[in-house]
């Protein structure tokens, strides 16, 4: 697993966040004597991939499993279930018990929860009558760095569970996280929040910081200085546009997962039947570095760019002698040819995707959505997809757009596409869409809409963007700047 | 507060799609249409609900009739589609009319359903 990013360049010292993580880990392994099987919950096994590296483990007398539901097979006595406090999969676990139990095998079981322990698991455990059987730790992972620059909660059902179910452990769990940091980093002085579940974040840190306060003796100076939440429900615009960077592009087809993309092998030019390979990106890759965040048009004219030059510097290397210098740039330039190759292949076979005229289509519809000047044509646009029956989770984010934008539609017309959702793609759905009314993704119209308001004031729709030289956020979308960008600017500027 | 409960719990059994013996679950479906009709604001479900129980019902005629086990679960544009394929225009035109669908989504679908089927003279006299 190459994967793993280096994160020498970051501003503040996030490989210390990842060698604590490890440390930890380490240690729970230790504590256990002896050969172990470790469990994972697949979800979790992603992550840490980002974190520590299996032949690590395995140096340490750890044989390694995904958790799933068939029993755990293996030679060791000793079980190390890592998992999530999820209710479910302490059933698994119980099950995985129940039936070691059932063939007289004696094994010791060990369930480490991430990142803290919850009593309802541990009822669970209880009502299945395995809780005395088990040892229960606890490993604190709270944040995962992806790259030099980001850290991520990997949290990702955190708005539904907020909007929908009003569970709000994660809002703790950020909070924590938050507090972590600081006692590595220092008392951030500025927090700024903005956003209902934000504010309780910061609520939640304060009180975390008067309880358990952070020795500020031996810093001197916070490194960080100013802390911005946002909570998404701000802005739910953004993320239903469709992203048009090249690594935004990447992972509308293709997915990225932990910082990876897996795809087959044909697409990188092996040809192998049915592999899947993974690719990783992040920004150790100085070519990814450069050219991730460009608008998807520009990244294939730089391309194109170094490849030619590179094919100048090769007819000049054929034709005329060369000082000892001289080759040594050109072999260092060589050296990035692997890197070259890579990102040809992936750029062209996303460029299968957007020429295709249904996603061009699809883009223009975006755009007069967040313009929101014609109502009707976007109206009878959805009618159509639905009538179509396109795939439901690309009707639904064009619907969702569409409703926040006017903050919620007509009473007729909610139900009219209400029903026509049930008809073409059946009834199980009124669950979805009841979840969707919950979370005011897709709602009836109450007020009249303040986007109009928004998009003004904050310059949302910037017209005449240069993709090539951008002096304005909005190339990302080829002419939306993102709202939650623009809320930023704002925050860093002057502050709200 | 005690409607709002009673319809939570009787959703419940609707989305996690219920037993495959029909008759319980169409009853627990009409049952939930009864009491989404007690309240103003989910006229809408309740609604829902009764064309629910009735495609459920119509499905269950078709499967009797054709002898397949494709209908049941599916949604109602899909039964047209089947319909169509299996050349049952008759049974598709039924359910057209049973829930009042619209010009424009059946031209789509018998589109769709003809030329999965290659019936192109069909195509071209439609």
């Amino acid at each position: 697993m190459a994967q793993i990013p280096n994160l020498d360049n970051s501003p503040i010292n996030i490989k210390s966040i990842r060698e604590q993580s490890q440390r930890d880990l380490l240690k729970i392994l230790k504590d256990i004597r002896g050969k172990k099987c470790l469990v994972i919950e697949p979800k979790l096994g992603g992550s840490l991939s980002l974190i520590i590296q299996t032949s690590f483990l395995k140096e340490h007398g750890v044989e390694l499993r995904h958790l799933s539901p068939e029993p755990v097979q293996t030679e060791c006595t000793k079980v190390v279930y890592l998992v999530h406090p999820q209710r479910d999969l302490m059933k698994i676990i119980s099950s995985h018990v129940h039936n070691d139990v059932s063939k007289g095998l004696q094994r010791e079981y060990y369930i480490y929860f991430v990142p803290r322990r919850q009593v309802q698991c541990e009822k669970i455990l209880e009502d299945e009558k395995v809780h005395n059987l088990m040892t229960i730790g606890e490993y604190p992972l709270y944040v995962i760095p992806f790259d030099e620059d980001i850290l991520s909660f990997e949290l990702d059902l955190a708005y539904k569970e907020c909007q929908v179910d009003g569970d709000t452990d994660s809002l703790w769990h950020i909070a924590k996280a938050i507090h972590k940091l600081e006692s590595s980093f220092g008392i951030i002085p500025n927090v700024r929040a903005k956003g209902k579940a934000s504010v309780l974040v910061a609520d939640i840190l304060n009180r975390m910081q008067t309880e358990e306060p952070v020795n500020s003796l031996d810093m001197t100076v916070p490194e960080i200085n100013t802390l911005i939440l946002i909570d998404r429900e701000v802005d739910m615009v953004t993320p239903m546009c469709s992203q048009l960077t090249y690594e935004g592009l990447l992972d509308e087809f293709l997915h990225i997962n932990n910082g990876a993309v897996e795809l087959d092998t044909s697409v990188m030019g092996v040809q192998q039947e049915g592999k899947k390979t993974k690719v990783p990106l992040n920004s150790s890759d100085k070519l990814f570095k450069e050219i991730r965040d460009l608008n998807f048009e520009v990244v294939v004219q730089v391309l194109r760019q170094k490849a030619t030059s590179m094919k100048q510097d090769y007819t000049e290397m054929t034709t005329t002698n060369q000082t000892v210098s001289e080759l040594k740039d050109f072999v260092k330039k060589l050296n990035s040819l692997p890197e070259m190759t890579r990102h040809i292949n992936l750029a062209q076979h996303l460029s299968t995707f957007t020429s295709k005229p249904s996603f061009l289509a699809k883009l223009d519809m975006e755009h007069t959505m967040v313009e929101a000047q014609s109502y009707d044509i976007c109206f009878e646009y959805i009618e159509e997809m639905i009538h179509k029956q396109e795939p439901l989770v690309n009707v639904l984010r064009l619907l969702i757009l569409f409703s926040v934008t006017n903050s919620g539609l007509p009473k007729k017309h909610f139900d009219y596409l209400r029903r026509e959702l049930l008809h073409s793609y059946g009834f199980e759905h009124m669950a979805t869409l009841n979840n969707l009314e919950k979370a005011g993704l897709f709602k009836k119209q109450e007020a009249k809409s303040n986007w109009q308001m928004i998009k003004n004031t904050l310059q949302l729709v910037v017209e005449d963007t240069n993709t090539a030289n951008p002096n304005d956020i909005a190339y990302v979308f080829s002419g939306y700047a993102p709202l939650s960008v623009r809320i930023i600017h704002h925050a860093v500027r002057s502050g709200w | 507060l005690l409607w709002k409960e009673s319809w939570e719990i009787e959703k419940n059994p609707m989305a996690s799609k219920g037993t495959p013996l029909h008759g319980p679950r169409i009853k627990l479906i009409e049952k939930a249409q009864q009491l989404f009709a007690e309240t103003k604001e989910h006229t809408f479900e309740s609604k829902a609900a009764e064309e629910h129980a009735k495609l459920l019902r119509i499905q269950h005629d078709l499967e009797v009739s054709t002898k397949q086990a494709i209908f049941v679960d599916s949604s109602i544009s899909d039964t047209i589609r089947t319909c169509i394929v299996l050349g049952n225009h008759r049974a598709a035109m039924k359910v057209k009319t049973e829930f009042k669908v619209s010009e424009k989504r059946w031209y789509w679908l018998k589109v769709f359903a003809l030329a999965t089927i290659r019936d192109w003279d069909a195509l071209e006299k439609f």
